[in-house]
């Protein structure tokens, strides 16, 4: 038992398992209770029509806890709801740093479980998570359009940009403090039922309204989002190189990668070669901002055979050198 | 024409109905032809099977449906919101209601076990929800506790007893939307689901709280159809933005004493007389405060309000944000 809890297994069955496993904790009628020097965490499991399986916790931290899912290879997806009413917890998904500041955090996001995902719960957290495990068989019925590409497509359009995270309003706060009552006092399973069916009803109208947004030659199918997801990998991985080798995407992708190019081109509104330059240079801004290295060590760092490169470069970009806005930066 | 069947799959039903009256069935809404009626019935395959009924039409000539008692026994749920002609009434194990009032506002759970019939005459509009349990479903959805303790309730109105329950405000909306929401709109199938699963969800609550009170709550028929009737009228009034009248008007309405008339109020709905009707107005205002784009202070002013204050602090009381708040996050 120690105060990291990871699994792979993104489902309702996976996730009371490993739990009940990490902390040596008995689940009984779908029921776990924990109540140790971590945590007291009473968390429940449930299967509702249509095959939605929906866990639901309460949490106490007694001290700092990490919480992983590891990425796995098949999509799953997740409707996860959080609200907590001290810390706000430090997540982190496909190792990017989201949520919101402020003391409560009270948030919902698709969660897609070939994504890494990554909680850092604080001492002193108390709160309430419900989480919708979505079935492919309910995504198929009930969230892809007809005509207009599916959902799903679309949802991993915005995953580059912001996952999606919806921030609760009052009134469904109001709703997870009565989903639990109702629970807790009558369990009366209709409730749980209508509950979980209005919190899935006011994401995914949300949701949907965003994709208004997009234009619709922008959706992508399931399998060119995932293979767009490994490609912007590659480009994330190859930054400290001097060139993106894509003969590492043969084995991985099923899309062809002259294809894959062109949609990943059309997505971010620029060449892929721009598109590594300038997070290359971003990459070079970061640490001109938070360390000592020196120009050449951070030219040499992110790829550039040769510093004066990377000086013009980056002050195309930014319209001063690297030289200039470290002396700035000392000034400041 | 009379509707005479004795099974329980509304997808026959609908085939059969079609056949009879030469309407118009696509395998999801039966459409009645001109001579019979106006409007549709729509079939809905819930999550986990259920299969549900949504009528919204008028009647253009009399005609009359009939269900023959059958076996197994099967559960239906109706939310019927009819507004009466002449002599439409529902049979119930064939003894006839005749509510002698101008609507008929209900939800009921009938067993297959009896005659249930509805006879209707020419100009009755009817809007309805019929969801059809099994006692399969039932089980595996309730297996977490006590099944029996519900199949108690749901085989209660045998002993004609806690099974009727009047139809509400929020019911009633709830109905109302599941009719008016178009079906083109993406979030349709999501939408609706959740309409139907509030309206079960009410009526479990609602029989739970009967049942938790531990009084065998006897309310005349009669009583019951005055009460509805005043509270379709005032509903009304609010929607027309009439002032509320106060309790000794609506006791003159109701043709009551102002005691009798708040006791039955809180035996029917559970709160006080002026809680309800202020809850109404406020649900109508933030209606209207989300669909037109009228200031405020102008809601505030139309709806008899005393200040801006005034709403915005009974606003927040019941739906947790003000209206302020609730206006930038739903436009957001």
């Amino acid at each position: 038992m120690s105060n990291r809890f990871t699994y792979d297994d993104f489902s309702m069955q996976g996730l009371s398992n490993a739990f009940c496993e990490h902390f040596d904790v008995p689940m009984v009628d779908g029921s776990i209770k924990l109540d140790n020097h971590i945590a007291r965490i009473n968390m429940q499991s449930l299967t509702l029509p249509g095959d939605l399986e929906v866990v639901f916790l309460d949490y106490h931290y007694h001290e700092n806890f990490i919480y992983e899912h590891i990425a796995g290879k098949e999509q799953r997806f997740g409707l996860w709801i959080d609200c907590s009413q001290t810390g706000s917890p430090n997540i982190k998904i496909d190792n990017k740093k989201i949520g919101n500041e402020g003391p409560k955090y009270n948030n919902a996001f698709l969660m897609n479980a070939i994504f890494p995902y990554k909680q850092l719960r604080t001492k002193g957290d108390i709160g309430k998570s419900v989480i919708i495990f979505l079935p492919p068989s309910f995504l198929e019925k009930f969230l892809l359009e007809k005509e207009d590409g599916s959902i799903l497509g679309k949802f991993y359009m915005l995953q580059n940009e912001r996952y999606f995270f919806l921030k609760l309003s009052e009134v469904e706060v109001k709703k997870i403090d009565s989903f639990f009552y109702q629970w807790n006092t009558h369990k009366n399973i209709f409730s749980i039922i209508k509950y979980t069916f209005q919190l899935m009803e006011w994401y995914f109208t949300k949701l949907s309204n965003s994709f208004g947004l997009l234009k619709r030659e922008n959706t992508l199918s399931p399998q060119q989002a995932v293979d767009l997801y490994l490609l912007q990998k590659l480009i994330n991985d190859s930054l400290s190189l001097p060139n993106i080798d894509f003969e590492g995407l043969d084995h991985g992708v099923i899309t062809p990668v002259l294809e894959l190019k062109k949609l990943f081109e059309k997505v971010h509104a620029k060449s892929i070669h721009v598109y590594f330059k300038e997070s290359k240079i971003k990459n070079g801004m970061k640490l001109l901002t938070n360390t000592c290295k020196n120009i050449s060590e951070i030219a040499y760092e992110i790829g550039y055979a040769n510093p004066s490169n990377f000086s013009a470069s980056f002050k195309k970009y930014y319209n001063i050198t690297p030289q200039n806005y470290r002396k700035q930066l000392l000034v400041k | 024409m009379n509707f005479i069947y004795d099974h329980n799959d509304y997808r026959k039903f609908l085939q059969d109905l079609a056949i009879k009256t030469s309407g118009n069935f696509d395998g999801e809404t039966f459409t009645f032809p001109p001579d019979v009626g106006e409007g549709t019935i729509r079939l809905i395959e819930m999550p986990g099977g259920l299969q549900v009924l949504i009528s919204d039409f008028k009647a253009l000539s009399d005609f009359s449906f009939k269900r023959i008692a059958s076996l197994p026994e099967i559960f239906v749920l109706r939310v019927d919101y009819v507004e009466l002609i002449g002599d439409t009434h529902v049979l119930l194990d064939d003894t006839a209601f005749f509510p002698h009032t101008s609507v008929y506002a209900n939800m009921l759970m009938t067993s297959s076990r009896f005659n249930y019939g509805i006879v209707l005459h020419k100009g009755t509009t009817i809007r309805s929800v019929n969801v059809l349990f099994t006692e399969d479903w039932i089980r595996k959805y309730f297996s977490t506790y006590d099944v029996n303790y519900w199949l108690k309730y749901l085989h209660a109105f045998r002993l004609k007893r806690i099974n009727r329950i009047p139809l509400d405000y929020e019911a009633r909306k709830s109905l109302f939307d599941l009719s008016e929401f178009p079906s083109s709109n993406p979030s349709y199938l999501i939408f609706t689901q959740t309409r139907i699963f509030e309206l079960i969800d009410d009526y479990a609550s609602q029989i739970l709280r009967l049942e938790s009170n531990n009084k065998n709550i006897e309310i005349m028929f009669m009583d019951v159809a005055k009460i509805i009737e005043l509270d379709v009228l005032i509903n009304k009034n609010i929607e027309d933005k009439k002032p509320l009248p106060s309790i000794d008007q609506m006791a003159v309405l109701a043709n009551m004493s102002a005691t009798k008339l708040k006791s039955l109020f809180k035996k029917m709905y559970n709160q006080s007389i002026s809680d309800y009707f202020n809850n109404c107005r406020l649900s109508t205002a933030k209606k209207v405060l989300l669909n037109d784009s009228i200031s405020i202070k102008e809601i505030s002013i139309q709806f008899g309000y005393k200040s801006v204050q005034h709403f915005t602090t009974a606003f927040k009381k019941q739906f947790g944000e003000t209206p302020a708040a609730l206006l930038k996050y739903e436009t957001h």
